[in-house]
């Protein structure tokens, strides 16, 4: 009987002992983790320095798309702030306004001035003049010059016809100055 | 007292939080805006369409005047007749003549169309006009490749000066 008591006292303290354990083990994993913040904070500061200067590099925004492949070009001649005149394989817009729709790839007889066989878009023409005014009324208002410059971005696959309509349609329109966008490429034979 | 010890020392890092959440709002912010394809320009002049006054016949006639049309079988070039070359056909009728710079492999012969206007080049140092001119179907691309091909280096130019002109003459 007497020898049984100590090892009763033993067990017990062995139990007291391995709950005071369990115990410790749960308080350690309710413990918040450590995050380590200022090595996080350097990363994300290179990456934010880094995506700002590639986002104010260019004086405008060009978004390539699937109706908008632009071809290669290997000119050294860096894009200028000016009006963009986009032509996709569905649309013709202005500074992202969508201006007029294209149909397997041709503007619509309807939208064109003197019917299929006519240069000027009509719709085109409109909202570029609308621009010519606004940019003639900030270059008197900073004493600056009207340029007539216009940025041509233009699918690959846009046809000759399209782009001398819209040419020709913003000659109309006072714009005598035209830049022609392409990405960067190689000549390839 | 570790335990509070520790939370005490988190503690330090809070005021970063906000900054952060700033931040990791801005990332994406950014990525979607920025642009990792480098963009460039090809300076052309506006299409001749209407005939405007005529220019000074013996200034013209010392001018190399080179036009070339793009046409669906290949190349075409036009000069003046005194500056034709052998292998100029300087048809009327360019859209159903021959070209001068056939197709090969079923796409634009680049590199004979460089070979040639190298040709011409050589005659003409000072020449820097080309006037560039296409059916209706051609492509933007083939357009551009065309512009390139002719534009020559920085330190050996071609015919850099491009004006378009409408459709095939």
């Amino acid at each position: 009987m007497n020898s049984q008591q100590p090892d009763n006292e033993v067990d017990a303290l062995w139990l007291e002992k391995r709950k005071a354990a369990k115990a410790k083990r749960k308080q350690r994993a309710i413990e918040p983790p450590v995050l380590m913040i200022t090595s996080l904070m350097d990363a994300f500061t290179i990456i934010l320095v880094f995506l700002l200067k590639s986002f104010g590099a260019d004086p405008v925004q060009i978004r390539e798309s699937d109706d908008l492949r632009l071809p290669r070009t290997t000119s050294s001649k860096n894009l200028e702030d000016a009006v963009v005149i986009s032509i996709s394989s569905k649309a013709i817009q202005v500074d992202d306004r969508k201006v007029a729709d294209l149909r397997n790839g041709m503007v619509d007889e309807s939208l064109k001035r003197d019917g299929a066989d006519g240069l000027l878009i009509n719709p085109l023409y409109d909202q570029l003049k609308e621009k010519v005014q606004h940019l003639k009324m900030v270059a008197a208002r900073t004493g600056s010059e009207f340029k007539g410059k216009a940025l041509i971005v233009g699918d690959k696959g846009t046809n000759y016809r399209v782009i001398t309509e819209v040419l020709y349609t913003a000659g109309q329109a006072e714009f005598n100055n035209f830049l022609f966008v392409a990405a960067e490429g190689k000549l390839e034979p | 007292m570790a335990i509070k010890r520790r939370a005490e020392a988190n503690m330090d890092g809070d005021p970063l939080i906000p900054i952060m959440n700033l931040v990791c709002m801005l990332i994406p912010l950014l990525l979607y805006g920025a642009v990792f394809i480098k963009f460039m320009t090809i300076e052309v002049n506006s299409p001749k369409i209407s005939s405007g006054a005529p220019a000074d016949p013996q200034e013209q006639d010392e001018k190399l005047n080179l036009t070339v049309m793009i046409t669906d079988q290949g190349f075409t070039f036009k000069v003046n007749p005194k500056f034709r070359l052998p292998w100029m056909g300087m048809a009327t009728d360019a859209a159903n003549a021959g070209p001068d710079i056939p197709k090969k492999d079923d796409d634009w012969d680049y590199a004979e169309f460089n070979r040639k206007l190298k040709e011409l080049k050589e005659s003409h140092r000072e020449e820097t006009q080309l006037i560039l001119g296409a059916e209706d179907d051609i492509k933007y691309d083939v357009l551009i490749k065309a512009m390139d091909w002719s534009r020559g280096t920085g330190e050996d130019p071609l015919f850099p000066a491009v004006t378009l002109t409408r459709g095939v003459v």
